[in-house]
């Protein structure tokens, strides 16, 4: 399916662009899109600006003791290279259509770069998708109200593509979060749609603007708003 | 006529390279000592292997994305690594079996001892998956390994109580001097042979190899729903073979040879010809496919080009990982451990890896997401669950059976 990119559409990054195939202008496989380089602008909106891929940026995915680990043998294979755990990056701009894989216009030969070669804007914070997905949701008076299992995207631009992220997807954080089916009543199998919608019956939506500050150090974002339904994007 | 020719040719492949070793030594096994009374774990084996490769066909044809590509979309990295260490072990020890197959199917004729013929066969082996078009190599091997029939025509000819097998084949029970747990341990390697996870890892990226698109599900569907079952028949002739000429015998199979003698029985030289060649055709299209299928797993995972449909060069590291593993399987089989064994036990750890790869497959296969309008009706995800029961439930089985069972001895 390639699926328009007409600005406007919705997309869960986690659902919908996470690991998913990078192909470049000719058909040729490139990477996986192993972690996303969300970016924090001054005014507290979050962009996506690239696609981040290689082991520095898979390996924290696989979080814990083993993903600290992996990294530890992946630095110690190459511990003369200063870069060597920063990721190769693909800039957004680069990307022309976003289906079941992710075309890049550019041909692959030296297409990617460390993520160090382009540093953010003065004033920008650059984050990763798996930074956000470790974050807590606490209500102001500190009540726990899950994980952020994802954030909701929009296509504000075409070309180049610009995606501005608009929401939070929080919950239990359980087995199954990968599945798609806590954002799509009508998706088959009936049993296990049931089943896995029952195991992330406490998953919502917040929208940005009813978040308040996130506290990186201890992984903490507030949220202000009432939690909504969460629906298909 | 063209699309009447393409559609018969793909019917005739997916039946010739529908049996291999795990098929063709677990079918002889069950034949000999339990006749057709595990024939209905055949066919429901056959049908699950024709609904998962339909859905996975399916999606490769809408998506463009194989198998592992869903497994690490939907699991997410950490499982879905587990998974593939759990599938490449499967497969791997799959390649091993057959390309030991394909060496002991050579031994029948010239009489070398198949260690000796193992670098050769890896060699060849490899020589296909850098060389060989990939069509070319599906439609020879596939041809070729039609000569099994012969299988049929042996059955037909040892002119077999057909009373007493067809009441076999449709009861649950099984012969008085077996035991339940053996009748149990091998219908769980029965089924786990015929839904070889790289099957499903080898026909979706087949699929894109040969780049389907929407207008060839018919083609597909015409392929999986009368070339697999009519490759599922060839299993129960060489079971049904077996059957009469080691049944009443009290014998077991052990051999290669030995799965081919009720063709010599029945048919003489000639016929034992043919059996043979489809061996070696059955066996090497199966080392090639699960080669290559262990290549697709590691570089779908990774995100690496893959395939045959480019050269070589633009595909470096999924060649180097086809290098690898022919090297290992090589190194494996040179220490002299038995590929029958080795066959057995793939077959029974096919089955308690089923589930890592039929699930994604089925959640994909529901997702509008990857398939739009494609996406599964009522009859594939009514028939998709209850697979995914019966897969469970074989997965669970598998290993207490084995060590229960001393391996169905």
């Amino acid at each position: 399916m390639s699926a328009e990119l007409a600005p406007g559409r919705a997309l869960d990054a986690v659902l919908h662009l996470m690991d998913r195939q990078v192909v470049d202008r000719d058909g040729r496989m490139v990477c996986k899109v192993d972690d996303v380089e969300l970016t924090e602008h001054p005014d507290r909106t979050w962009e996506v600006t690239g696609l981040l891929a290689g082991p520095p940026a898979l390996v924290p995915r696989f979080g814990g003791r083993l993903g600290r680990a992996l990294e530890e043998s992946w630095r110690r294979l190459g511990v003369e290279e200063g870069d060597r755990l920063v990721p190769w990056r693909i800039p957004l701009a680069l990307v022309g259509e976003l289906g079941s894989g992710v075309r890049v216009l550019a041909a692959r030969d030296d297409l990617l770069q460390r993520q160090t070669d382009s540093p953010p804007a003065p004033g920008e914070v650059r984050r990763r998708l798996n930074d956000v997905l470790q974050l807590e949701a606490r209500a102001p008076d500190g009540e726990r109200l899950g994980r952020v299992l994802d954030v909701r995207l929009r296509a504000v631009r075409r070309e180049p593509l610009q995606l501005l992220a608009e929401g939070l997807v929080i919950g239990r954080g359980r087995p199954g979060g990968y599945l798609g089916y806590d954002r799509e009543p009508q998706q088959g199998p009936w049993l296990l749609n049931r089943l896995v919608r029952r195991i992330h019956r406490h998953s919502a939506y917040v929208p940005l603007h009813d978040t308040g500050p996130t506290d990186w150090e201890a992984q903490v974002v507030e949220i202000r708003g009432p939690l909504l339904p969460l629906d298909h994007p | 006529m063209k699309k009447f020719f393409s559609v018969a040719l793909g019917i005739l492949t997916a039946i010739g390279g529908f049996v291999d070793i795990g098929d063709l030594v677990t079918n002889a096994q069950v034949g000999a000592r339990l006749g057709w009374s595990l024939g209905l774990v055949v066919m429901v084996g056959v049908l699950g292997i024709c609904v998962f490769a339909e859905m996975s066909g399916r999606v490769a044809a809408v998506s463009h994305r194989a198998t592992f590509d869903l497994v690490r979309e939907r699991l997410g990295p950490r499982v879905g690594l587990l998974n593939l260490l759990g599938s490449m072990a499967v497969t791997l020890l799959t390649f091993i079996a057959e390309i030991g197959g394909v060496a002991l199917a050579i031994e029948l004729v010239v009489s070398v001892h198949y260690v000796l013929l193992v670098p050769l066969v890896a060699g060849l082996v490899w020589l296909i998956l850098w060389k060989a078009r990939f069509s070319l190599m599906e439609n020879v091997l596939g041809l070729v390994g039609l000569s099994l029939i012969v299988f049929v025509v042996a059955l037909w000819q040892l002119d077999p109580d057909w009373g007493h097998l067809g009441s076999q084949l449709v009861t649950v029970d099984k012969p008085s001097d077996e035991t339940w747990p053996v009748w149990s341990y091998y219908a769980v390697a029965l089924f786990g042979a015929a839904l070889t996870p790289y099957e499903v890892f080898f026909f979706s990226s087949g699929g894109v190899e040969e780049h389907w698109q929407v207008e060839d599900l018919t083609t597909m569907r015409l392929n999986v729903f009368i070339g697999f079952p009519l490759g599922g028949l060839l299993s129960l002739a060489i079971a049904g073979c077996t059957a009469v000429v080691f049944g009443p015998l009290d014998a077991s199979v052990d051999t290669l040879g030995q799965v081919g003698l009720p063709v010599a029985v029945a048919l003489g030289k000639l016929g034992l010809a043919f059996a043979i060649i489809g061996f070696v055709a059955a066996t090497l299209g199966a080392a090639c496919e699960t080669g290559l299928s262990t290549g697709y797993s590691i570089a779908q995972y990774f995100g690496w080009q893959w395939g045959k449909y480019v050269k070589p060069r633009d595909a470096s590291r999924f060649h180097l990982t086809l290098i690898i593993v022919t090297l290992l399987a090589m190194a494996i089989l040179v220490t002299g451990v038995d590929p029958i064994l080795v066959t057995e036990v793939s077959v029974v750890f096919s089955a308690v890896a089923l589930p890592l790869t039929y699930f994604p497959i089925l959640v994909v296969a529901n997702d509008p997401d990857y398939l739009g309008e494609h996406v599964n009706g009522r009859l594939a995800n009514g028939l998709g669950m209850i697979y995914l029961v019966l897969i469970g439930v074989a997965a669970t089985a598998a290993i207490p059976l084995m060590i229960w069972t001393r391996m169905g001895a």
